[in-house]
């Protein structure tokens, strides 16, 4: 029977990588552990496509700006996956606990992002054509 | 009246649930996490070994590497994609999703690195 402890959460408390988070809590129905993975998955493959857009960017494409470009995809690419696991372990230790699941401020820093290099290429290409 | 979902050769089994087989969903998603690890990896390897310090290639190739491997694990475990009845404590990959997080921090890291040697070169 997993123990139902709660463990504290207190800034200085929560470790680079995040503890298993099976220590606590009961076991969610496992579609629900399933889905989590399944998010993590999905954020690690976003990360994995930004690092190879971004390597692309970089040695590939030749106008002004270019690099910045790619710079900015790999720094998508690192913050991605620097906080997959951190979030996946957050999630999953929430459901255990009966808890909400928190809040993230990653899928708008990813919207404004791709939003960011996808207007900074477009006006970099139109100058680059005259 | 009697309505339990008949297919073409008989009885739904048992591993067929109600809202779909998550299981085989994530076994899938392993997969094609496992691929786009490969892809990123022969991608990293081409670019340091062309144009970046191509000590670095091995790094690129150990990846590719792990990302058959994962690809071979996600393919062949019987567990993920055939028994979703199996006890819940087993069902959270931790050891796994945690090297996968890691890594591939470490390879968006590599690849800025590299990236900023590329650019001031």
């Amino acid at each position: 029977m997993a123990s139902t402890e709660k463990q504290s959460s207190s800034p200085a408390d929560v470790p680079v990588i995040p503890r298993d988070p099976r220590t606590v809590g009961q076991e969610p129905d496992y579609r629900f552990t399933l889905a989590n993975e399944r998010t993590f998955l999905a954020w690690v493959r976003t990360a994995l496509a930004m690092t190879a857009a971004g390597l692309g960017t970089i040695s590939i494409l030749d106008f002004n700006g270019s690099d910045l470009l790619g710079f900015a995809l790999l720094t998508l690419s690192l913050a991605t996956a620097a906080t997959s696991y951190g979030r996946w372990a957050a999630n999953e230790r929430a459901m255990r606990l009966g808890e909400s699941l928190p809040p993230s401020r990653l899928p708008q820093l990813m919207a404004a992002g791709t939003l960011g290099v996808a207007v900074v290429a477009t006006v970099l290409l139109i100058a680059d054509a005259f | 009246m009697h309505s339990e979902p008949v297919g073409i050769f008989g009885p739904q089994p048992h591993n067929r649930t109600g809202d779909g087989v998550p299981h085989e969903r994530t076994g899938l998603a392993w997969q094609r996490t496992a691929i786009a690890a490969i892809v990123a990896g022969v991608a990293f390897t081409r670019v340091v070994t062309t144009q970046g310090p191509a000590v670095l290639g091995l790094a690129g190739i150990v990846w590719v590497l792990g990302g058959g491997m994962l690809l071979n694990w996600a393919a062949s475990n019987d567990s993920l994609l055939r028994d979703p009845q199996r006890p819940a404590a087993s069902v959270p990959q931790v050891a796994l999703t945690r090297v996968v997080g890691v890594s591939t921090t470490a390879l968006a890291l590599l690849s800025l690195v590299v990236a900023l040697i590329l650019t001031l070169r």
